[in-house]
């Protein structure tokens, strides 16, 4: 998978938190994770997986969530992360808008969403308008991943919900 | 409105708010346009089907960092103890904020 791209999505500072949330790690998450701690961010993985898997090996630096059921929510402290990437998961969690406000106010002001699904599953305009009601502005669709829908949107400071 | 109460039992009129380690069973209101629609009880804090909202504890002092990390608004009873008190209260705004 070519991911120079799709890794041009992310700059990263020291002190950053990325969450990324996905049923199956992949080289995405690997690439996260070695950018992350190259940058001398944190890298969280939330995994819903209904198999118990065990990857605190392969991920060494990253703090791992698993969660079997896919109605449960994640946690994830507010104002704490600077992007959250949805992958493979949004259309499969049965609370979407649940899991949308935990990603809202676990967000810095300012912060991306990612939601990257594999190409087919996702309806662009009715992802664009439900994050456009959870008060995520400039949804775009970028195309950087081949295989794969990407939409990415921003959270603003005073907009919406304001805080 | 989803509000979770630590409390010690599960008969709704005479059970008390208690702190969070010592909750004997969790409680679970559902407040609707201005009224209690629906109690349910669970025994763990994150059993419950839809996920709560808000989270009511005793004190200041309680234990609620978990609460924070299911994006829940965390207030606190200062003298309230009963479900009709703390309902009452939650809909006339007078219970604390958190003091951090």
């Amino acid at each position: 998978m070519d991911l120079e791209q799709f890794l041009e999505l992310f700059n990263p500072y020291p002190g950053n938190h990325y969450l990324q949330i996905t049923t199956q790690p992949d080289e995405t998450t690997s690439a996260l994770c070695k950018l992350m701690k190259e940058a001398g961010g944190e890298f969280n993985l939330v995994i819903y997986n209904e198999e118990s898997l065990d990857l605190s090996a392969t991920f060494p630096n990253a703090k791992i969530q698993y969660i079997t059921d896919f109605t449960q929510p994640f946690r994830a402290l507010p104002r704490t992360h600077d992007i959250v990437v949805f992958k493979d998961l949004f259309h499969l969690h049965k609370n979407q808008k649940g899991i949308l406000k935990i990603a809202y106010s676990t967000l810095a002001n300012a912060a991306h969403i990612i939601i990257m699904q594999k190409k087919g599953t996702m309806d662009f305009e009715a992802m664009k308008e439900m994050l456009e009601s959870f008060e995520f502005r400039c949804a775009n669709e970028i195309d950087v991943l081949p295989g794969y829908d990407l939409v990415m949107a921003k959270k603003l400071h005073m907009w919406g919900n304001g805080l | 409105m989803l509000v979770l109460v630590p409390m010690d039992s599960t008969q709704v009129q005479k059970a008390k708010i208690t702190k969070v380690f010592e909750a004997k069973v969790w409680t679970q209101l559902r407040i609707e346009e201005g009224e209690l629609v629906e109690v349910l009880h669970n025994e763990k804090y994150d059993g419950f089907e839809d996920w709560s909202e808000v989270a009511v504890v005793v004190s200041d002092a309680e234990p609620v960092m978990d609460f924070i990390n299911m994006s829940m608004t965390v207030l606190v009873a200062q003298t309230q103890r009963t479900v009709d008190d703390i309902v009452e209260a939650y809909l006339f705004r007078e219970l604390h904020d958190l003091a951090y």
